[in-house]
């Protein structure tokens, strides 16, 4: 990684003093961070590599980024609490269509404004990036959340070290 | 004369050679476990945290650039790793009710115990007080731990303790000092 | 000045770190007070003790066999082929970590099919949204947008993650590690501002102290 791109990550990271108020999915608060936060602090480290960025596009671009993230990990937040409050309910006798037409539209719209957000911030974004930096964004996108998702099906699997 | 020879080596070992790298280790291997035994307080899990130190090191050798030494760089990363494990193992601890791993760990402690049988010249006294200061130590917060372990009992400098614990000099002045005063004060009756 | 300031230099001293200037201040002190000739008795004594402390004892057969699998362990990150590290050997490893972690973790021994029925009812409730939110209206597109979106691929890991918490602490130890070894790299060896450890404080208010710290000097004109 680029010696002036990582110190301007640490720099953009420390004056917005990303703290998350929002704990999600089910772990308690505390001083660790939580999955949330350290996928964002990875996908943030590796974006910066994978497109290259100067430090002018950092000092730009991560205020943004940083934005935008506690918006959406609030909403995500919310998202999965009212999933959660849903799948308690589902299948109960005492429930009306009425109350389930009500949880249906919230988690809807919720869904439907962290989507907005994450197109408003790739908008800014692709305002800052060059075309082959556009690129890149693409296909680091796509190659970071399959990473993702397989990595949840490594440390998924019992009695096996994730690394 | 060390850190010249080490240079050689760190070169041979940024091409991947092996070899060049277990010189390396084999240098340094009692020292990194006497660290990472003085955090752990467990010997298994000290020589798993020698063997991921030497791990990463080999891993990441590419980008040291000697900018601070090699035992600093390493020293580093066994301090990075033993914290990372303690929190694990703490947090591990304090989610959940496990009695079989507490069970096991108080086992362990009173092996450890019996393994460092009193040698002759040593008075009952002075075991026992030594016995007492193992505990406080261990009962630091990790952080602390760690920097008493570097400059006690690796006699290591302020200077090289704070860049291998990633803060300040002050910071491991004021720690020792801290840590120093709470020593003092559990083993008062020992020593009095 | 208060003894406590005393001590603290008395601290530096055992450590090597007194200048010849405070050292020659702490010297007229001590000269003058009983307590503080105790306190520095006291940690010469702690010191010496702590120095004979368990130097763990190694048999050299063990350090050979240490040497041996760390020596293979780096052969195999090498690419190279691992020559003693058997199958039996590698089995061994694992087994030892799957049993250290079970051992660790009474209520990690969920059934299988817990985990199966979790995934599964994530993958129906996200088609479900996807279905009725009729942005893509093709199907068999569902997967590919999926990836793309950080934040759809993102709240079907939520979903799995919230169900269990044993992967999700597992998960985190894996990002942590990740995050840790792509920042160690950096020449430094510096890790970053917001990813160094939490320090617990547990009475000991280092941020106080470090204030402290900056006043005393401020005063002492240090």
């Amino acid at each position: 990684m680029k010696k002036t791109g990582l110190i301007s990550f640490l720099i953009i990271l420390a004056l917005c003093n990303l703290r998350f108020v929002v704990y999600g999915q089910g772990h308690p608060g505390g001083q660790r961070r939580n999955v949330r936060e350290n996928i964002f602090v990875l996908r943030t480290l590796r974006m910066t590599q994978a497109l290259d960025l100067t430090e002018a596009q950092t000092a730009v671009i991560f205020p943004e980024l940083n934005r935008a993230e506690k918006e959406k990990a609030q909403l995500q937040a919310e998202l999965a609490g009212e999933i959660r409050d849903l799948r308690q309910i589902i299948n109960k006798d005492k429930v009306t269509d009425k109350e389930y037409e009500e949880r249906v539209a919230k988690i809807m719209n919720l869904k439907e404004k962290v989507s907005r957000r994450e197109e408003e911030f790739e908008k800014f974004l692709f305002g800052q990036l060059t075309s082959s930096q556009k690129a890149k964004y693409i296909i680091f996108n796509l190659d970071f959340n399959r990473g993702m998702i397989e990595r949840m099906g490594r440390t998924g699997m019992a009695g096996q070290k994730s690394k | 004369m060390r850190a010249e020879e080490d240079r050689q080596l760190i070169e041979q070992a940024r091409q991947g050679e092996v070899e060049a790298f277990m010189m390396l280790a084999k240098e340094y291997e009692h020292q990194i476990f006497e660290l990472t035994y003085h955090l752990t307080a467990n010997r298994e899990d000290a020589a798993d945290l020698t063997q991921e130190t030497f791990l990463h090191a080999f891993r990441a050798i590419k980008g040291f650039r000697g900018n601070s030494s090699f035992r600093t760089w390493l020293h580093r990363i066994a301090v990075n790793l033993s914290l990372n494990f303690l929190k694990k193992r703490r947090s591990q601890n304090s989610h959940f009710e496990d009695v079989d791993r507490l069970e096991e760990e108080g086992r362990e402690k009173e092996l450890e115990t019996v393994r460092k049988m009193p040698s002759p010249e040593d008075s009952s006294l002075s075991q026992e007080f030594r016995t007492n200061l193992e505990k406080v130590i261990e009962e630091l917060p990790p952080a602390y731990r760690a920097t008493f372990s570097l400059v006690v009992l690796e006699e290591m400098s302020h200077q090289e303790a704070a860049r291998i614990m990633g803060c300040s000099e002050k910071t491991v002045s004021w720690r020792m000092h801290e840590i120093r005063k709470r020593l003092k004060k559990k083993l008062q009756p020992f020593l009095a | 000045m208060k003894c406590e300031k005393y001590q603290k230099m008395i601290s530096d001293r055992l450590d090597g770190e007194l200048s010849w200037r405070k050292g020659k201040r702490l010297d007229r002190h001590l000269a003058s007070c009983p307590l503080c000739r105790n306190y520095l008795a006291a940690q010469k004594t702690i010191q010496q003790e702590a120095l004979r402390i368990g130097k763990a004892d190694y048999h050299q057969a063990w350090w050979l066999q240490f040497e041996q699998v760390l020596q293979e362990k780096l052969r195999l990150a090498a690419g190279q082929p691992a020559d003693n590290l058997t199958a039996k050997e590698n089995r061994a490893g694992h087994n030892e970590e799957k049993e250290h972690k079970s051992k660790s973790k009474k209520w990690v021994l969920r059934p299988a099919v817990v985990r199966a029925l979790s995934l599964v009812l994530v993958v129906a409730v996200a088609a479900s949204f996807l279905i009725i939110y009729t942005r893509q209206g093709q199907p068999e597109e569902l997967p590919l947008t999926m990836m793309l979106s950080y934040e759809e691929s993102y709240l079907n890991l939520g979903q799995v993650l919230g169900e269990d918490e044993a992967t999700a602490g597992d998960f985190i130890n894996s990002l942590e590690e990740s995050i840790l070894e792509e920042t160690m790299s950096d020449e430094n060896g510096k890790v970053p501002l917001e990813l160094e450890f939490d320090l617990p404080l547990n009475g000991y208010q280092e941020e106080i102290n470090n204030l402290q710290i900056e006043k005393e000097s401020l005063k002492e004109g240090l």
